[in-house]
C-alpha cells in the first residue's frame, strides 16, 4: 500500500506541474494561440520538474548529514 | 450590469475560476480554467482533503502561521473553497452537514489537501491575470499585443 502512496505522490507530481505550466501559461499569455501557449507549457513545466529534481536531490544529501 | 464593472467580474472570478475571462468573450480559455482548476480541486476532495479553518489566535498552542497561509491560498478557489470550508464552520454551530466529507486521519488527506492548495493558488493567478488583461496595465492592449505576441515567439 505504501508503494500506492509513492506512486500517487510521484504521479500528482508530474500532474500538478502541468496543471500548474498550464494554467500560468494560459493567464499570462491571453492572446496567443493555442499551439504557443502549448510550447510555453511544456518549457516552464520541464523548468519547473528541472528545479524540483534539484531540490529533491538537495534534500535527499542533507538527510544524509 | 456594465462590462466594465470590475468588482463583480473579479469577485465572480473568485467564485468560478474562469469567469472574467467567460466576461470578455474568451469562452474556450474560460472553459479551459474552469474544468481544469475544479478538476484539481474536486480530486484534492476526492482523496479526502479539504480546507480546515485554522487556529488564528497567536496565543493558542494551535497557532501556525503555515497552516493560515494555506487556508487563505485554497480559498481562492471560492465556490468550491466555501463549500469545503462550510461543513467545519457550520459544526461550530451545531449543524451537522455532509459535504465533501474529509478525514485528517486518512493517509490521501496531506495530498488531497495539496491538490486543494494548487487550485486555489492557480486560480488567484487566474483572477490577477483577469484584473491585469481587461482592467489594468495591458486593457486595451488586445489587437497589437496579440500581433506583438505572435511576432515575438
Amino acid at each position: 500500500m505504501s508503494h500506492l502512496v509513492g506512486a500517487a505522490y510521484l504521479f500528482s507530481l508530474f500532474l500538478l506541474t502541468f496543471v500548474v505550466a498550464s494554467v500560468y501559461s494560459a493567464s499570462q499569455e491571453v492572446y496567443t494561440s493555442f499551439w504557443q501557449i502549448w510550447r510555453q507549457t511544456f518549457r516552464r513545466a520541464l523548468k519547473l520538474l528541472a528545479v524540483l529534481a534539484v531540490l529533491a536531490i538537495t534534500v535527499y544529501f542533507l538527510c544524509k548529514i | 450590469m456594465g462590462r466594465n464593472n470590475k468588482y463583480f467580474v473579479l469577485v465572480m472570478s473568485w467564485l468560478v475560476p474562469g469567469f472574467g475571462f467567460a466576461w470578455h468573450g474568451l469562452w474556450w480559455r474560460a472553459l479551459f480554467f474552469f474544468v481544469v482548476l475544479e478538476a484539481a480541486f474536486l480530486a484534492g476532495a476526492f482523496l479526502q482533503g479539504s480546507v480546515l479553518v485554522p487556529e488564528f489566535a497567536y496565543t493558542n498552542k494551535d497557532f501556525n502561521l503555515v497552516t493560515i497561509l494555506t487556508f487563505f491560498t485554497q480559498m481562492f478557489n471560492g465556490l468550491l473553497g466555501i463549500v469545503s470550508v462550510a461543513p467545519d464552520l457550520l459544526a461550530r454551530a451545531g449543524i451537522h452537514v455532509r459535504i465533501l466529507p474529509y478525514n485528517e486521519t486518512n493517509q490521501w488527506f496531506d495530498l488531497g489537501s495539496f491538490y486543494l492548495l494548487v487550485s486555489g493558488g492557480m486560480n488567484y493567478f487566474v483572477m490577477m491575470s483577469t484584473c491585469d488583461h481587461f482592467y489594468g496595465r495591458k486593457a486595451g492592449m488586445k489587437p497589437e499585443y496579440a500581433a506583438h505576441g505572435a511576432q515575438k515567439q
